[in-house]
């Protein structure tokens, strides 16, 4: 903030230029390359990702706010681009399979990185919001490359104008409050709003539009539509990605807006806590009681990660009510726990989803009657997911689960908890649905044949499920080293 | 490593190494599984030797009693250990558990013939469920082995029950998990706020320095006795039971009744009682009726059973009613008698499923109305049988009489209404269960296919004799396992105030 606009230190953003280096080396690659463009990109694309984790933990200990106070750089920016890299390899692991001859998608998901990149450090709602759009714009892109199927066409043409209605929203919004505080800076507008006593209605208005808007992005009730048939009509690698990783950058992006939040005192019935309790509250029970109908798994999944969305912002309602103090650590290691685990857990459920469709040729829940008996390790690998998706020990999933209800727990919000619990169980429901059609039913019909000659993880899809199985299962019983990283983080 | 954290990982040793083996060698399997389980119960059997009963005398918390104590820090940050430890109560559960598992996998040889290995590796993982949870002092060490016996006793109901398994199994798996939710909320609520200034799991910190306001009692017996209520099952809870005891497997089913059931009643007499004393006053009249009506409707639905094993399971509410009026009269009598009728129904009520099986395993259906006369063709069939229901409806002399016995004691003392209601339970059991063996062993052969029926096989034969030894040793001297279990139940009645 003191800086002098002619001395600009560049250093804090050699993750993003060394990204945006390596997309351009990999674009011109990409372009000479005659043959298996797809792996080239994908292989490239995840040693620049792997590079770009060793450079972020390296300069870990600069932290501070650079470049006129627009990027902060703190133990959560780290955690959340380490996490973001993660997914991206994984992802980019999983596009490889379905993309192999074409680089463009590669390079569309690191683009997406990019923006996320910045969006963990942005301090200011100018660059939030560019960097929430750098995220957006590859991703429409993403859904519609199954460019011959009318469905991802459709699909990206949904999130295309949902994505714009929910951008304009948050931007309005974001001049609102902008308005009124006369800053940009997150701290600063904050503070100056939190000097005005009383809050006005423009004040009131422009918070809920912005959490309309990020509402959009981490589809979140009643601004979820768009999402089953996104990530119904993407192919399903791009989906994987999408129901982790923009998720992620979404509250990502919240966490930072939480300052500005706390503010809202409740002269017109609107509160964060408020706001945030019922955001959640619908949010999962809406998603779970989607999941149960659901006889696409991509469409199950996608419900589920309605309903995991919703569990993850009970933590934000927790932040909500106590802006600062123990509580408030607590409850933000646990989102950031809760995303660690949901990212392995997630991707790994799609990895096998995706498997059977490369096989069989759908993913019809038809497709998964029998699989445990053709193809008992993979099945047995989305067995361990799910149950893990459930939150039942000893799987990493109910780690996520006991932090965020002791986040809730400690501050004492009692009835989202109930809510939380009942939540579960009809998750297992659905969840347990797809577990029983693949161990104790047969196929039927004319697919028999098909389902009975199996499918196969091969080296790739091996590695990919060690990658996820593993954490999946030793989170669930020691995570006493990643819960102090995450606290390390926090403090 | 101690004996008692090698007791609790053995069997998931044995399954692990199961994984080592290829897929269609079914009798290696069955070796290993067999083998384990009883290295696991002669590992074991130290423990009862070495246990000192008189450890503890008028102990004012759990922290006196236990022993074969190991504590090591597991999550430093939340102050989770894996704590285990064994008092008197958890002793004699936990050797019950290692004493019929073995049995099980025996008696499951014959029945389970497809997917062999899944099977019996589940049935490990089982077993080392079973033994966490009776060995944990850490309520989260205790949560995570409660928790994870979920998914193998799924996979048993789901997988190798009978034709209306999965409604069944899901059935299970819902009922369990809305129960344990709460106690999980519960459980994090001891956590920040049942020691003052301290951040603990350790049920031991818990009983001895915990401080919970009468107020909060309420809500937090009512969350944890809500998760243990579905387990025993109590009346109004228990309509998953006879659901899940008819679909499993025969093994499935005895290590059903013979340990998850006494979960529950074990969770009632080490967690709820013990820590919120207020909060069990308040609710034990309550609770009293609710295992008075169990008594008694468990055993009129048994008499109307067409089927047997639908029978046994439906004796099971009665006789779990039985075990938690005994520990809700809160006195000796009451709580010594509900804590022998735990294992009295584990070894009961398990011969009785074995014998059904038995049955089924020839016939493959287990419908009363298709037997009669079977005395004639099965002659030590009918002996092992009458023996067992006996003991089961109790006769001086065998297990049954000893638990009921003291149970109604203790129920009479508390309040002589309740004593009443619940001895008519004894005389309804009577009637169900000879009602039932005279329409199937006495009178003639009325089916042909009954006609040419095998008697016991050996092996048959040698697991229901071990059985029996237990049956007939509690039934005359009690006072082995009575006074290993005193003291844990003084302690229990000295923080009720009495």
């Amino acid at each position: 903030m003191n800086q002098s606009p002619i001395n600009i230190d560049l250093s804090p953003m050699i993750p993003e230029l060394t990204l945006v280096g390596g997309l351009l080396l990999l674009l011109i690659v990409d372009l000479l390359a005659k043959r298996n463009k797809g792996i080239i990109a994908a292989v490239g694309g995840s040693i620049l990702l792997f590079v770009l984790m060793i450079i972020t933990i390296s300069a870990e200990e600069r932290v501070g706010s650079y470049l006129f106070g627009t990027v902060i750089q703190d133990g959560i920016t780290v955690f959340f681009r380490l996490l973001f890299c993660l997914a991206g390899i994984i992802s980019l692991g999983l596009m490889s399979y379905r993309f192999k001859d074409e680089g463009e998608p590669h390079l569309l998901i690191l683009s997406c990185i990019l923006g996320m990149f910045l969006l963990a450090g942005a301090n200011d709602i100018i660059m939030l919001f560019v960097a929430i759009e750098m995220v957006s714009i590859p991703a429409y892109v993403l859904a519609g490359y199954g460019r011959k199927d009318m469905k991802s066409a459709e699909a990206s043409l949904k999130y295309v104008l949902y994505g714009a209605v929910s951008s304009g929203m948050m931007l309005y919004g974001f001049s609102l409050l902008y308005g009124i505080s006369g800053a940009t800076n997150l701290p600063e507008m904050a503070a100056k709003l939190g000097t005005v006593s009383g809050t006005s209605l423009p004040h009131v208005m422009g918070l809920v539009l912005v959490f309309a808007g990020i509402g959009y992005k981490i589809a979140m009730v009643p601004f979820h539509f768009w999402c089953p048939d996104v990530y119904e009509g993407s192919p399903t690698a791009v989906t994987a990605f999408f129901s982790v990783a923009p998720k992620a950058a979404g509250f990502a992006a919240l966490l930072r807006l939480m300052p500005v939040y706390v503010t809202l005192e409740p002269t017109y019935g609107v509160t964060a806590v408020g706001m945030i309790t019922i955001g959640s509250a619908m949010t999962m029970t809406l998603g779970n009681l989607g999941a149960i109908w659901q006889d696409s798994v991509k469409r199950l999944l996608a419900y589920s990660s309605i309903a995991h969305a919703g569990y993850l912002l009970m933590g934000f309602a927790v932040l909500a009510a106590y802006p600062e103090g123990e509580i408030h650590d607590l409850a933000t290691a646990a989102v950031m726990f809760y995303l660690v685990v949901y990212v392995f857990m997630n991707l790994g459920a799609f990895l096998i989803v995706d498997l059977v469709e490369r096989n069989f040729g759908g993913e019809h829940i038809k497709w998964f009657r029998g699989f445990g008996k053709s193809s008992p390790i993979p099945a047995l690998a989305l067995a361990v997911f799910l149950f893990s998706l459930i939150g039942l020990p000893p799987l990493a999933g109910f780690i996520g689960k006991f932090y965020l209800f002791s986040a809730l727990v400690k501050g004492k919000l009692f009835a989202l908890a109930i809510i939380a619990i009942a939540n579960t169980v009809v998750s297992l429901f659905y969840y347990v649905r797809l577990i029983r059609d693949m161990f104790l039913y047969e196929a039927e019909g004319n697919i028999a044949d098909q389902v009975a000659a199996g499918a196969k993880l091969k080296t790739l899809g091996g590695i990919l499920a060690i990658v996820t199985l593993i954490p999946t299962l030793v989170l669930g019983i020691f995570w006493g080293q990643l819960a102090n990283w995450i606290q390390l983080k926090v403090w | 490593m101690d004996i008692l954290t090698l007791i609790i990982f053995l069997p998931t040793v044995g399954a692990l190494a199961m994984l080592l083996l290829k897929r269609d060698s079914d009798a290696a399997v069955r070796g290993i599984a067999l083998v384990t389980s009883l290295v696991t119960f002669v590992v074991s059997l130290p423990l009862f030797f070495m246990f000192d009963p008189k450890k503890g005398a008028y102990a004012s918390g759990l922290g006196d009693l236990i022993q074969f104590e190991v504590q090591k820090v597991w999550i430093e940050t939340f102050n989770i250990n894996y704590h285990i430890g064994l008092d008197g109560i958890s002793l004699i559960l936990l050797l019950l558990t290692t004493f019929l598992t073995p049995l099980c996998i025996w008696g499951s040889f014959p029945a389970i013939k497809q997917r062999v290995k899944g099977y019996y590796m589940a049935f490990l993982f089982l077993e080392t469920g079973m033994l966490g949870v009776f060995a944990s002092v850490d309520l989260i060490l205790f949560y995570v082995f409660w928790e994870a016996m979920l998914i193998p006793m799924y996979m048993m109901i789901g997988v190798w029950g009978g034709p209306n398994r999965v409604y069944a199994a899901v059935k299970f798996i819902l009922y369990t998990l809305v129960g344990s939710l709460l106690m999980l909320i519960g459980i994090l609520w001891l956590y920040f706020n049942g020691v003052p200034g301290v951040h603990t799991f350790s049920l031991i910190d818990l009983t001895h320095l915990g401080q919970i306001p009468a107020g909060a009692q309420l809500y937090l017996f009512a969350a944890f006795a809500l998760a243990f209520a579905i387990k025993v099952p109590m009346f109004p809870f228990h309509t998953w039971l006879p659901d899940a005891h008819v679909e499993a497997p025969t093994a499935g089913s005895m290590i059903l009744a013979g340990i998850l059931l006494k979960m529950g009643t074990y969770g009632f007499i080490r967690f709820c009682i013990p820590l919120f004393p207020d909060g069990a006053h308040h609710f034990a009249g309550t609770i009293a009726i609710l295992a008075i009506i169990g008594i008694i409707y468990g055993a009129l639905v048994s008499m109307m059973q067409t089927d047997m094993k639908k029978l046994v399971a439906y004796s099971s509410v009665s006789h779990l009613g039985f075990v938690m009026l005994g520990l809700f009269a809160f006195n000796m009598e009451g709580l010594q008698g509900g804590t022998i009728q735990m294992i009295n129904h584990g070894l009961s009520t398990g011969a009785l499923f074995f014998l059904v099986g038995v049955i089924y395993e020839r016939r493959h259906t287990r419908l009363i109305s298709e037997y009669g006369g079977l005395a004639k063709v099965m002659p030590k069939y009918a002996v092992f049988f009458l023996i067992v229901s006996l003991s089961s409806i109790g006769l001086p002399g065998l297990n049954g009489f000893i638990g009921e016995f003291l149970v109604l004691l203790g129920a009479f003392k508390a309040n002589p209404v309740w004593g009443v209601c619940a001895a008519s339970g004894v005389i309804f059991a009577a009637v169900y269960l000879l009602w039932m063996y005279q329409r199937v062993f006495f009178g003639e052969i009325t089916n042909d296919a009954n006609k040419k029926l095998k008697d016991l096989t050996g092996s048959e034969f040698a697991i229901l004799s071990i059985l029996l030894i237990f049956i007939v040793w509690i039934g005359v001297y009690p006072n082995t396992f009575l006074s290993l279990t005193e003291n844990s139940v003084q302690m229990v009645l000295t923080r009720l105030g009495g």
